[in-house]
């Protein structure tokens, strides 16, 4: 599985039926809202260009505080 | 005590011919059903005084909303009184019960009831059992088992109550039944719990051919030869009533298994489902268990997460991180103190290990279970520890998987996730070893006050986890069906 992170403009871009998320709604999205991640097994036809991330990358990236925000436990 | 084999010694060799269940009966509800006329040996009384004795029988119902009359020695009609004796039944809410009539002209009954707890197209093994105390107290020494579990919730007596009486009326199997009946059995004694287990074994029909104090036994199908219905122990042959051979079917109770899970990869997957805010229940008490095998335990994570999706800071958390393991965080507002933390002493984590895990809320304090056992456990908030989902202001968000709640989406969960339950009220710790059981997965159908089952993969097909408690499915997010792998505990 590859993964990618596009800028949230590109939300209204993306055809649901080639990837495993369903909606806009279903998606992760940034901290602050500008950027979500979707994957593929095969990259879908409507993307053209973005970096692809393997699964231990994505872990690396999402686990920083632009993705996951320090919350009081 | 129960054989898995039933030996059969042929005259030039010996010969085992292995016990197998492979059909039922399947009756319509209408005009079918199976008696075996009137025999003495299935009379327990005399009028004066009772004796004890048993019967367990395996169903699946088409339908619940009528009255099936599962096995009963009673007239259909209520016009004669003196033609009762008992009744083993399901109820039209999809209670379970067992009655005892004493026929002396009026209905002067014994009875013992359950919970509206059968569904519909599920197999079940019912066990009633009565210690023939006979008497005004009757109603006390009745006991029903629903796989295995003892279920009876409400006893009452009408009228005087003193002795059965052995009437005229033919015993029957499947009256009023819409759906199938297996393994039928009526014992000379009241069956005591182990023996009750040993029935249901798991939910696949043993050979009971060995049993002590069996009357009659009838497989419903297995080496029987349409319209007669044998009885494997005595001579209390059955005849099919309004059936034809047709009605003997191929559909047996099924071994409860569990081959699969649901892999999370930490980034982006998550199951989610509506909480409706009926979920809490009428009081701030419930339990929670699932099995996780988690794959990292450098970062936090959630397990599940309850919450009033638009809400600040309104949730029950399950998680795991490195520093509390185990731990619940549950609050109503922005501030921790609007409800509590709890961790568990000893962090129950390790990669690559499958961990039973249950949270018990009896509407004063949470208990944490590890491997069905409750842990030591520390408070790190203990404000308000009798809050749970009901003191949400709008609960409508479950989350496996992930955190969410208002401007939360993280803490994704890495590893693989089964079996997820909630039931509405606070189960003991009996309970929660019995669901552990040993460490095996086991059917939890039985237990009442269950509002959600998710298999997480069995009987699943993506992107659907079925609820096998009712019908608020979740749905799988970010995953495809190669997320449901046979990885299991």
């Amino acid at each position: 599985m590859k993964y990618i992170i596009l800028p949230i403009e590109d939300l209204n871009e993306i055809e649901w039926t080639e990837i495993p998320h369903h909606s806009s709604e279903s998606v992760r999205r940034s901290i602050n809202g500008s950027k979500f991640i979707i994957k593929y097994e095969e990259k879908p036809s409507f993307i053209n260009e973005a970096t692809e991330y393997s699964h231990g990358e994505i872990l690396s990236i999402v686990s920083g505080s632009e993705w996951t925000e320090e919350i009081d436990l | 005590m129960f054989l898995s084999t039933h030996g059969i010694v042929s005259s030039s060799s010996e010969v085992v011919i292995p016990y197998s269940n492979t059909k039922s009966i399947e009756l319509d509800g209408v005009s079918d059903y199976i008696t075996m006329g009137d025999p003495t040996n299935l009379s327990f009384g005399n009028g004066t005084t009772d004796s004890p004795f048993s019967i367990s029988c395996w169903f699946k119902l088409q339908s619940v909303g009528a009255t099936k009359w599962l096995v009963t020695k009673r007239l259909l009609t209520s016009s004669s009184a003196s033609k009762y004796e008992y009744l083993l039944y399901v109820g039209s809410s999809g209670l379970v019960g067992f009655q005892l009539y004493d026929a002396n002209g009026v209905v002067r009954r014994a009875r013992k009831t359950s919970a509206g707890i059968i569904s519909a197209d599920t197999w079940y093994n019912l066990v009633g059992t009565y210690n023939g105390v006979g008497g005004t107290n009757a109603d006390l020494g009745i006991k029903i088992y629903l796989n295995g579990v003892r279920v009876d919730n409400a006893s009452t007596n009408n009228n005087t109550y003193v002795a059965m009486h052995n009437t005229s009326e033919p015993f029957k199997i499947g009256q009023l039944t819409d759906g199938n009946i297996d393994e039928t059995a009526v014992f000379s004694s009241e069956l005591s719990q182990s023996e009750v287990t040993s029935i249901y074994n798991s939910g696949y029909p043993p050979d009971l051919s060995s049993h002590s104090n069996i009357v009659s036994w009838w497989r419903m199908g297995d080496n029987d030869t349409y319209p007669t219905i044998s009885d494997n122990i005595g001579s209390n042959d059955g005849t099919m009533q309004s059936m034809t051979s047709s009605s003997i079917v191929p559909d047996v109770p099924v071994v409860f298994s569990n081959t699969k899970s649901l892999q999370f990869d930490g980034v982006s997957d998550y199951v989610s489902a509506l909480a409706g805010t009926t979920l809490g229940g009428s009081d701030n008490s419930g339990t929670i268990t699932l099995w996780v095998k988690p794959e990292d335990l450098t970062y936090n994570q959630t397990l599940v997460c309850l919450s009033a999706s638009s809400k600040t800071r309104q949730y029950l958390n399950i998680g795991l991180n490195s520093s509390n393991g185990f731990y619940v965080d549950m609050r109503i507002n922005s501030t921790q103190s609007s409800g509590f933390f709890v961790k568990a002493d000893v962090n129950p984590f390790s990669v690559g290990t499958w961990t039973h895990l249950a949270v018990v809320q009896d509407g004063v304090s949470p208990q944490l279970y590890v491997n069905g056992v409750a842990v030591a456990q520390t408070f790190l908030v203990s404000t308000n520890d009798q809050k749970w989902l009901n003191d949400m202001d709008s609960l409508d968000s479950l989350n496996i998987g992930r955190w969410f709640n208002l401007n939360v989406n993280q803490n994704f969960f890495k590893g693989k996730i089964d079996e997820f339950s909630y039931f509405n009220y606070d189960l003991n710790s009996s309970d929660i070893a019995d669901i552990y059981n040993s460490g095996e997965p086991t059917n939890l159908s039985m237990y009442s006050g269950l509002d959600l089952w998710y298999r997480m993969g069995d009987g699943d097909s993506h992107p659907t986890i079925s609820d096998n408690a009712g019908s608020n499915d979740g749905t799988m997010n970010g995953m495809t069906s190669a997320n449901i792998v046979t990885d299991t505990p």
